[in-house]
């Protein structure tokens, strides 16, 4: 593995765990009684540019070492299914992540009055939020047993 | 005005971006033509899936950014339920294909 491949591993795991964090904050922030609508909006902008950040370094990582490195070793062990079910639709339902979290940046940002004053809106994105933060999870526990089944 | 809309449009193009990402997931596993034409157009066929949906999203999204709704704060509830339930139901739906396929 090159130094870059290897960076844009730790990238990937370290910026994407941070975007899941985010992502899970903005969804608890909005279900607390008073909105900190400025709060929201850190959280929620950084949950967006993290995911890009992790999507574009995690690519890197997958498209120019995983797919020829570790998949043959993984798809040649006990846990082939590893690869064919977890990697497989981790790669593709994260693709879902910067769309659902730029949404949410949008929506705190130019709706704050109709979240704040509207409970049906505000529930809504309650449920995006929370969407995006169980997916985000999903993603990283998936990226877990995927390291593990290469050893 | 235009900041709203723009927004709204996005919703909306979520819902659908979405969508697109799951069907061309399940038809490029399911017609390899599908998949070595996103391997061959750009170098390799996830990367084919995030520039197609991304370039959707956009395009999409200026489109919607002309249309006016009626009641836009009732169509942005039911964009992000509609996109809450979508994103949920492809992440499944997504993991029950490969566990199918895998299985068979």
């Amino acid at each position: 593995m090159s130094d870059l491949q290897f960076l844009s591993l730790i990238l990937h795991i370290f910026l994407g765990v941070a975007a899941v964090i985010c992502s899970y904050a903005v969804w608890m922030y909005l279900v607390r009684p008073k909105l900190h609508l400025h709060t929201l909006g850190r959280w929620s902008f950084w949950a967006f540019v993290l995911t890009v950040i992790s999507w574009i370094t995690g690519g890197y990582y997958y498209v120019t070492y995983y797919g020829k490195t570790v998949k043959p070793v993984i798809l040649a062990g006990k846990y082939a299914w590893v690869h064919t079910i977890m990697t497989e639709s981790k790669e593709h339902f994260f693709l879902l992540l910067p769309f659902l979290t730029l949404v949410l940046y949008l929506v705190i940002r130019f709706f704050p009055t109709e979240i704040t004053e509207q409970p049906r809106v505000r529930s809504a994105i309650i449920w995006l939020a929370g969407i995006a933060s169980v997916i985000g999870f999903a993603v990283t526990l998936f990226g877990v047993v995927i390291s593990g089944a290469v050893r | 005005m235009e900041r709203t809309r723009l927004t709204l449009a996005a919703v909306w193009s979520a819902v659908w971006t979405v969508a697109l990402l799951f069907i061309l997931t399940v038809v490029a596993d399911l017609a390899p033509s599908v998949k070595s034409w996103l391997a061959s157009s750009f170098s390799h066929h996830w990367i084919g899936k995030g520039v197609l949906a991304s370039a959707f999203f956009i395009v999409l999204s200026l489109v919607l950014t002309a249309m006016k709704p009626r009641d836009p704060v009732r169509s942005l509830r039911a964009g992000m339920i509609t996109l809450s339930w979508v994103a949920a139901l492809a992440t499944i739906l997504l993991v029950g294909f490969f566990w199918y396929e895998t299985a068979v």
